[in-house]
């Protein structure tokens, strides 16, 4: 398996906070596991997944170039918005191929809840995946009021690591909120799939991206690690 | 799915650490181009698909 790990993460520079989420699909604790990438050059080696059991289906799809790390993916663009979007392939993975046409389905065609129970996200967080997304480019600020709401906001759900390069711990989940229950059983999930095979050097480092502060400003929605004056940051623990 | 031999799997960590040293960004995010590290959106679009989640590539403005 560690092959596989090389394509994706080292060949294919698929985003490091997959790699919880490709290490609880390899335990069996999670189904399907979906990859978006925007290199169109590499082919995947589907014959590496294969020999070792394991299905692929890959569809090009469209993102919109927005801020702060928001992009809205579509199947299809017209000519005269192709300056605004970058082509991207999304892979979807199982172990099981019908499913794997089932959700490809559900993703390409918009049935959002039905693909998110098959990524195996809460569903809290599934049905309030709509809150986020209408708040595209500051879709940070739906954490700063739910921090402010709730004065709490866990490590396992945090899942800003990823807009600075970082591997986030909860994946690529939305948590509904930052102290939601079923979003941290999820990313504690997740992160104890990774110390389980004794990836211990990663696991730390999990936790160490997943600890630090994120300062949100809530006029355009940018997300920092460093301090801002003027901001109060989100506090995980 | 095969079985997993874990030994063999621990032999991807120290590059997966050499790639997470190499690319954890010491400056803020911008805004989304082609190019650079990559990063998480997923986010509903107008039209005919939506995500909870996408990878995308951004740019990197130095702090």
């Amino acid at each position: 398996m560690n092959d596989i790990i090389h394509h994706l993460f080292i060949y294919h520079k698929v985003q490091l906070s997959v790699f919880p989420e490709f290490i609880s699909f390899l335990k069996g604790n999670k189904k399907i596991l979906r990859i978006v990438t925007d290199d169109n050059e590499k082919l995947l080696n589907n014959s590496l997944f294969l020999s070792n059991n394991i299905h692929v289906k890959e569809a090009k799809l469209y993102s919109s170039k927005q801020k702060n790390s928001f992009g809205s993916l579509v199947s299809s663009i017209n000519s005269e918005d192709s300056e605004n979007y970058s082509e991207v392939r999304m892979f979807s993975i199982s172990k099981f191929k019908d499913e794997l046409i089932d959700f490809e389905k559900a993703e390409i065609y918009g049935d959002t809840e039905k693909a998110g129970e098959f990524l195996g996200y809460p569903i809290c967080c599934i049905k309030n995946i709509y809150k986020i997304n209408d708040l595209k480019d500051l879709w940070a600020n739906f954490y700063l009021n739910d921090y402010e709401k709730n004065k709490n906001a866990s490590i396992y759900t945090n899942r800003f690591p990823i807009t600075w390069g970082g591997v986030s711990i909860v994946g690529e989940l939305f948590p509904c909120s930052l102290s939601c229950n079923n979003a941290i059983e999820y990313g504690r999930n997740l992160y104890n799939d990774v110390k389980s095979f004794g990836f211990n050097e990663i696991h730390k480092t999990i936790i160490d991206h997943a600890q630090l502060p994120i300062y949100i400003n809530p006029n355009d929605g940018t997300i920092s690690k460093f301090k801002k004056n003027g901001f109060n940051p989100i506090l995980f623990s | 799915m095969k079985k997993i031999n874990a030994k063999d799997l621990l032999n991807s960590e120290s590059e997966v650490l050499e790639r997470i040293s190499k690319e954890v960004i010491d400056s803020d995010v911008a805004e989304i181009i082609s190019g650079h590290t990559s990063t998480t959106t997923g986010h509903r679009s107008g039209s005919s698909h939506s995500s909870h989640s996408s990878a995308m590539r951004e740019k990197i403005n130095k702090k």
